[in-house]
């Protein structure tokens, strides 16, 4: 090629041109672009398992299935699924005890009751289900001096679990029990928010949880007599479910309170702002407290808004909690007899970044009540459009609370899902901003061995008293939180 | 003695009053006649001359036999030993003939002592051997044959044969002589060098037999004289030099291959008996098809066809074979039995076969010889200004890669460790690929590359990994100088381009982040681009008209293709990258101008690649059939580089820094300052660094969500364009100084020129770290105590990260989850490269997606079928860190699986192990058994409800209990498996993917994969591919004229004897020297 063919204004020019626009794209494409891959952590809390899953592992730490056992147990399975599904329940119990299973069928929409007793004789038995083949909800069901305790089960294990509403004084015994369902052994430390301040016993540090087993640790032996005590779960290596069993034996020292029954808690995975606690009543004259930790170490004020089923309303209670410590805020005690309530907590600040704390209600039938009875419960944090209720004894008498914790008035319907299919509905309810509705489920036609759903508009939280002979419980029931997101 | 017939008119006496002369004590030594054999001698003829006539034994004649020189010896002989007689045979007659004349004209000799016209005896040599001779009673004694270059070395000392008559001689090319074979010994045979014949033997057997020469005739005698009874002795005590000059003459002169061949087979067709024959023929024709198989492979036709016709010819001499079988059948006194401990074993054949076809001890002098010239050439070369910045270049290599030559290379991204070249090469010869879930693939000719590279190293597959990876760095620099010279003319400046592509940090994050690919392609792509370019007649100055190249390279376009199907086997994206950069001087061709020359470019590498996958055929044939598998083809990245970034090569820890501005400065300063061709060149260089940015930024910016390549191929580009648009700056730059036209340019090329050395500080900087910042080891490295454990039950792990910090070739998520599942360990190169996605292999893709979806807390489960064992979940490349990138969440998803245990492992790495693993070989027996879903629909479900941790491992022969096999290989129906009584088991779908087996009773089992035959016939065909290309490549070599080596010898030789101060003061016209 000759010399004079190639031109060097013309290539300055090109490569000025490339490179300009080279710049200027390059802006453009610095917005954020998504990198990576996002993984759905499956929270530890109960949940409805999406409706496109595999499988579900449900794992229930407390109850016992021996003849002198402190907690006989009981699995309810609650199928939403329109097909069978197969739920295999499993009883991990430690050490080269080979675990025990059983596959259980669930007809469409209808639960399964697990009598552990009638599986295994074990003074131990860690419990998971694994659900395959469709949704389902597992609570167990606890019962121990004529009375009754249920709760979700957890759908994960975690390195933290809190508790709120606890005490050791005379007449109560409390257990911490904790589950590794995992292959490899866990490490807990347990800090205790006390009257007596921030407590760690030596004998709670380090407590080695071995693989695929649980361990029930008394807390009164290393906390006698004390009033208040939340529980912080940590664990230092590895992940557990934490529940905690309270037992009350009727008695009581001089001014305090004496009370009878047990109560049964799947703990709270992390403090948070707001607490839901959609259950509460005073039909029978039940007493109510919540309790409100603060394991924080900034002090904090937290409002207690008590909810009245119907249009009235009652002040909200500022109370404060110092850093690491535990209130306990009467609640029954402001509300009119025979009435049904939710409660809010709310923990805020002029800035609004206060510390975060953890809320559990604690209500107990007096022992002059036919049937005295205690009841424990840890706030639900997070609404859904979608709650699944379990029915856990036919001859209890239930309430389901619906909480409208949101800014927008809500409509709820309940449905009662139908073996044949489809479901009997309920008259749908509004619920204005910051109120509450209640269902008789008597009145709703519940039936023993059906599945109750809870479908609102908008989010809301929901809970069930369950009172009775038998004794009395409340519960969250198990939001679905994939409802109306996939 | 006297002539039987007297002195013909052709047989001179050159001075009678030698044979007058009176010699003390004649009859206690019996008379011998030297018989040296002549023609056209060599001006050592004198030598030979000489040593005989210096020999201390008294009764020496000395008959001098031509058998038909151009030139009459007589009077060199007769200036040399006058004593001489002299018997000019008048023909072109052989040693045999020759000999044989000998034996009709003298009488009366005791001995005769036969030799050739380029040994010289040593004063003693006739003494000795004629008193060995009487002493041990032996017919036929010869001497020790020692370097007439160099007297020290051992030529021969006597020779065996092995069952096929092939010599050995025992003796190592070069080996020097310590007296260690100096023993009186039989031997099988000596040759006609010197060798002292009892005369009345050598007429009882007939002399020698015209037709096993030249080349048997030796073997012949010396059988022929052991089936008489006679014996063939070597004392070594008498010592002869030989020139061995048959190499020097004229290439007339010397036997062919085929001929030789044959007369070696003429000589154990006579000489064995009828009984050893009805045997040893049909073994040595397949022998000798064996050898003809790897002659052909080492790409020695001739010879190949020499071992064949070697024993099919005899059969057209039948008559004269068997007159001559006949004479030495009926002298016949010993069995072949009793000569058999004088042959050598059937393992010595097998090395002397590769001795003798692979011409050890000739490659070995000649080696030798070219080493010395080339050290010669070296050191010359080595004084000049190139040879000192390529050297520093070099020696900066070194130290920045001293971690790697003086430990090992990390295992880590595909630089995981070779296995031994056998298992490599199994690997390859394998229809079964072991990769993913398995797969019928075809296995890549990387693996035979390695293999044989690892195996020429006699198997330190260690180096040949090291070699690769530090070599490649002055290897890209060499092909990038040699890609400059032609372009810029001038050495100095194509240094430059060469230093500065070698400098560029391009390859030094390939080496740092595990990528051999890149690697390779950073190394051959100079190579590549500059055959097409020179194919293309780009590289021609011939003004605008841009005619066609006048000389083409002939063989040019086979030599590229065979290029790029190397740089293919290596990188499989290479020759589409190839492709890329020949299009863009098209994309050039508007400002450059050239357009036929681009075009032809452009055609030229697409041919090339095409051809290329011609050549790895049937490799391409795995991606052609299976689904669309980028991942496997490279595209599994996707880098998060900026403009900033990118421009400054910042793809890895290297080059991360301002300095390397001063290369784009630098490389822009041609464009200013350039004019005509070199102008051109700088704007092509500028278009193919612009090309290969793009190949990078583009993807990134207009689909983030897509997975491309790894950056380091699209900055190789990027680097050459570059470096050949400083080498264009560099010349225009002497040019300036040399032509004394000092004006602006001048200060803009300065400043070019240290913006220029910026890189290089930076490359001298990542020098100090010894290993270019890669990581220590790798996880392979870390996890490699596993791979021992397959004794107990086969496994796999399954490596979970971004696919920057797995090991091997990971497959891909769409989220940009990547996976790699290795086999019975942590990955080996015998896992390279991995065949495309099959079906089964979407079942690892959904189990993955449902845990990370949280879909399933039973991973452990889902995996066990697939013999996975461990899960490792990495988030650096190595325990020493190295692209620290972990996946978000992906901790908390597999903690919270119900079957998987953590395991205690170093920061970077979370290690699992599945509780639920079941071995990869095993058997469900019991109630088990049962549980196995056959014709599964649903992999995942079926897999979800069975729990076999119990399973038994199918372990070699250990017999195994009845119950459903499961070999977790992806179902073929082409797998059997055959129990211990060798019956066929019956053949199941288990688990919707894999295979199963009904296994009856309890028994050993063993797999077996039925399709081998089809690989071996691919490969067959692939063979005779490069057979063709063998041969093309030979039929298109271009030699120099031996007149041009000769001169350019003499070339070196004068600069060898140059003065240094006169080089010294050459120096600085070296950097302008054109070439």
């Amino acid at each position: 090629m000759s010399a004079g063919t190639v031109r060097r204004g013309p290539i300055l020019l090109a490569l000025i041109v490339v490179m300009v626009a080279a710049i200027v794209f390059d802006d453009r494409g610095n917005a954020p672009a998504t990198r990576g891959a996002g993984v759905g952590n499956v929270a530890a809390g109960p949940a409805l398992a999406a409706s496109d899953a595999l499988t579900s592992s449900w794992f229930c730490a407390e109850g016992t299935s021996t003849p002198d056992g402190r907690a006989d147990e009981t699995v309810v399975i609650a199928s939403v699924a329109d097909t069978r599904i197969d739920a295999t329940v499993t009883v991990m119990l430690g050490g080269l005890t080979p675990m025990v299973s059983r596959t259980v069928h669930v007809a469409p929409r209808r639960e399964a009751r697990v009598h552990l007793a009638d599986l295994v004789v074990a003074a131990e038995p860690a419990v998971v289900v694994e659900v395959v083949g469709g949704q389902a909800a597992v609570v167990h069901e606890v019962a121990a001096n004529g009375d009754i305790a249920t709760e979700p089960c957890a759908r994960g294990a975690s390195t933290d679990w809190y508790f709120a509403a606890g005490t050791t004084l005379k007449g109560a015994q409390q257990y911490i029990v904790l589950f590794d369902p995992f292959g490899d052994d866990a490490i807990v430390d347990l800090t205790f928010l006390t009257d007596d301040g921030v407590q760690e016993p030596d004998a709670l540090q380090a407590v080695v949880v071995p693989r695929r087993s649980r361990v029930s640790i008394p807390v009164a032996d290393s906390l006698p007599r004390q009033r208040d005590v939340a529980v912080h779960v940590h664990a230092r290596s590895g992940r557990v479910v934490a529940d905690r069993t309270q037992l009350f034996d009727g008695t009581a020292s001089d001014g305090e309170v004496a009370r009878k029954g047990i109560a049964l808690s799947l703990g709270a995975e992390a403090p948070a702002h707001e607490w839901n606690l959609a259950y509460g009543t005073t039909t029978s004259g039940e007493a109510g407290v919540v309790g409100v930790a603060n394991f924080g170490p900034a002090s904090t004020v937290v409002d207690v808004n008590v909810v009245l089923d119907g249009d009235q309303t009652i002040a909200a209670e500022s109370v404060a909690v110092p850093a690491r410590s535990v209130r306990m805020v009467d609640v029954a005690g402001r509300v009119p007899a025979d009435s049904r309530y939710a409660v809010q907590v709310i923990a805020r600040d002029v800035e609004g970044n206060a510390p975060p704390v953890v809320a559990e209600a604690l209500d107990w039938r007096p022992m002059t009540a036919t049937s005295p009875a205690v009841a424990t419960a840890v706030g639900s944090s997070q609404p859904a459009r979608r709650w699944v209720v379990a029915l856990v004894s036919k001859d209890d008498e239930g309430v389901v609370t619906v909480l409208n914790p949101g800014t927008r008035r809500l409509t709820v319907t309940l449905h009662m899902l139908r073996a044949s299919g489809g479901s009997r509905r309920s008259r749908p309810r509004r619920v204005d901003s910051g109120h509450v509705t209640t269902f008789d489920l008597a009145r709703v036609g519940a039936q023993s061995d059906g599945v109750l759903v809870v479908v609102s508009d908008h989010p809301s939280t929901v809970g069930i008293t369950l009172t009775g002979p038998g004794g009395a419980a409340v519960a969250s029931a198990v939001p679905d939180f994939s409802y109306g997101v996939r | 003695m006297t002539w039987a017939d007297g002195p013909d008119a052709s047989t001179t006496e050159l001075a009678a009053e030698a044979e007058a002369e009176p010699v003390d004590g004649l009859a206690a030594y019996p008379p011998v006649v030297a018989v040296v054999v002549t023609r056209n001698p060599g001006p050592w003829f004198e030598d030979t001359l000489a040593g005989l006539a210096a020999q201390d034994y008294p009764d020496l004649t000395v008959l001098v036999v031509d058998g038909g020189s151009t030139d009459d010896p007589t009077a060199r002989i007769a200036a040399q030993l006058p004593g001489a007689f002299v018997r000019l045979l008048g023909e072109d007659a052989g040693f045999a003939a020759a000999a044989n004349e000998a034996l009709r004209t003298v009488e009366g000799a005791t001995f005769l002592l036969l030799c050739h016209d380029d040994v010289v005896p040593e004063p003693p040599a006739v003494r000795i051997l004629v008193e060995e001779a009487y002493r041990s009673n032996a017919g036929i004694v010869g001497p020790k044959l020692v370097s007439a270059d160099d007297p020290g070395i051992l030529l021969e000392v006597g020779r065996a044969i092995d069952r096929f008559g092939v010599a050995y001689t025992g003796i190592e090319p070069g080996e020097f002589d310590q007296e260690q074979h100096d023993g009186v010994r039989d031997v099988f045979y000596v040759t006609t060098a010197s060798m002292l014949v009892r005369a009345d033997l050598l007429a009882e057997l007939g002399g020698f037999d015209e037709a096993t020469g030249p080349g048997s005739e030796d073997l012949d005698l010396c059988w022929r004289a052991r089936l008489a009874g006679a014996r063939v002795l070597v004392a070594p005590d008498a010592r002869v030099t030989h020139r061995e000059t048959a190499d020097a003459r004229h290439r007339a002169d010397r036997s062919d291959e085929p001929a030789l061949a044959q007369r070696r087979v003429r000589v154990l067709l006579t000489s064995y008996s009828l009984v050893t024959l009805l045997w040893l023929a049909p073994v040595g024709v397949v022998v000798a098809c064996v050898e003809a198989v790897g002659d052909l492979v080492t790409g020695r036709p001739r010879r190949a066809r020499a071992a064949i016709s070697g024993w099919f010819s005899n059969l057209l001499h039948l008559r004269s074979l068997r007159a001559s079988r006949r004479r030495a059948q009926r002298l016949r006194r010993v069995s072949d039995g009793d000569l058999r401990e004088l042959q050598i074993g059937t393992t010595t054949r097998l090395g002397d076969f590769l001795a003798h076809h692979l011409h050890t001890d000739d490659r070995l002098r000649q080696i030798g010889d070219r080493s010395r010239s080339a050290l010669g050439s070296v050191s010359d070369r080595m004084r000049g200004p190139a040879a000192v910045v390529f050297l520093g270049f070099v020696a900066l290599v070194l130290i920045g890669s001293r971690d790697f030559i003086t430990g090992r290379v990390p295992g880590i991204g595909t630089l995981v460790p070779w296995v031994s070249g056998g298992d490599l090469l199994d690997a390859f010869g394998s229809a079964w690929r072991s990769t993913g879930l398995g797969s019928p693939a075809a296995a890549p000719p990387l693996l035979a590359l390695t293999g044989l590279f690892g195996s020429g190293l006699l198997g330190a597959v260690g180096l040949a990994r090291t070699l690769v990876v530090v070599g490649a760095i002055p290897l890209g620099a060499v092909g990038a100088y040699r890609f400059a010279r032609p372009l810029v003319g001038l050495r100095g400046p194509a240094l430059v381009a060469g230093v500065i592509y070698g400098v560029n940090p391009v390859a030094r994050n390939a080496i740092a982040s595990g990528r051999f690919g890149p690697l390779v392609l950073f190394a051959v792509f100079p190579f590549v681009l500059g055959r097409v370019v020179r194919l293309a007649g780009l590289d021609a100055d011939r003004g605008a008209s841009d005619p066609a190249p006048a000389v083409k390279s002939r063989g040019g376009l086979l030599r590229l293709a065979v290029l790029v199907a190397v740089a293919a086997a290596c990188y499989p994206v290479a020759p589409a990258i190839f492709v890329v950069a020949a299009g863009s001087f098209v994309l050039a061709a508007p400002l450059a101008r050239g357009w036929a020359g681009s075009w032809r470019a452009l055609g030229i590498a697409v041919v090339a690649a095409l051809a290329a996958a011609v050549l790895l055929f049937p490799w391409p044939l795995a991606y052609a059939t299976s689904h669309l598998d980028g991942a496997s083809l490279g595209f599994a990245f996707r880098p998060d580089l900026g403009l900033v970034e990118l421009l400054r090569f910042q793809s890895g820890p290297s080059g991360a820094s301002w300095v390397m501005w001063g290369l784009l400065v630098g490389a822009s300063v041609p464009l200013f300052l350039a004019v005509g061709a070199r102008l051109a060149w700088a704007t092509r260089g500028w278009v193919l660094a612009v090309v290969g940015w793009a190949m990078v930024w583009v993807p990134e910016q207009a689909a983030p969500h897509r997975f491309a390549l790894a950056p380091e191929a699209g900055l190789t580009l990027a680097a050459f364009g570059l470096s050949i648009a400083l080498g264009v700056g560099a010349s225009v730059f002497v040019d300036g100084i040399h032509r004394f036209r000092f004006g602006w340019r001048q200060p803009a090329a300065i400043i070019g020129g240290v913006a220029l050395a910026l890189p290089m500080l930076g490359f001298v900087a990542d020098s100090i770290d010894g290993r270019w910042h890669a990581p220590s080891a790798g996880w392979v490295d870390t996890l490699s105590f596993t791979n021992t454990l397959a004794a107990k039950g086969q496994f796999r792990i399954l490596w979970i990260g971004r696919a920057e910090v797995l090991p091997l070739d990971p497959v891909v998520l769409p989220d940009g989850t990547g996976y790699t599942l290795t086999r019975n360990g942590s990955g080996a190169a015998s896992e390279l490269l991995r065949a495309p996605q099959g079906d089964a292999d979407h079942v690892v893709d959904r189990a993955i997606e449902l845990a990370r979806d949280g879909l399933t807390d039973r991973l452990g489960r889902l995996l066990a079928p697939m013999g996975v064992r461990w899960v490792a979940l990495p988030s650096t490349q190595g325990p020493g860190g190295g692209g620290s990138l972990p996946l978000r969440g992906w901790h908390g998803v597999l903690d919270g699986q119900l079957d998987l245990a953590r395991l205690r492992s170093a920061p970077g790495l979370v290690l699992y192990e599945n509780l639920a693993w079941i071995p990869l070989h095993s058997v469900a027996g019991g109630r088990e058994a049962a549980l196995v879903p056959i014709g599964a629909r649903d992999p995942i479900r079926a897999a979800l409800g069975v729990d076999l941790s119990t399973a038994v491992p199918v372990v070699g022969d250990t017999a195994s209990p009845p119950g459903i096999v499961l070999s977790g290989e992806a179902y073929d129906s082409e797998w059997d498996a055959i129990d211990g009584s060798g019956r066929q088991l019956g053949h199941v779908q288990a688990f919707g993917w894999e295979n199963g087996y009904r296994l009856s009773r309890k028994s050993s089992v063993s797999f077996e994969f039925g399709a081998q035959w089809q690989r071996w016939a691919f490969l067959g065909v692939s063979l005779v591919i490069w057979l063709f290309v063998g041969w093309r490549w030979r039929r298109t070599r271009i030699r120099l004229p031996e007149s041009a080596r000769s001169g350019a010898r003499a070339m070196r030789e004068r600069r060898a004897r140059r003065d240094p101060l006169w080089d010294a003061a050459d120096d600085d016209a070296y950097w302008w020297e054109r070439v």
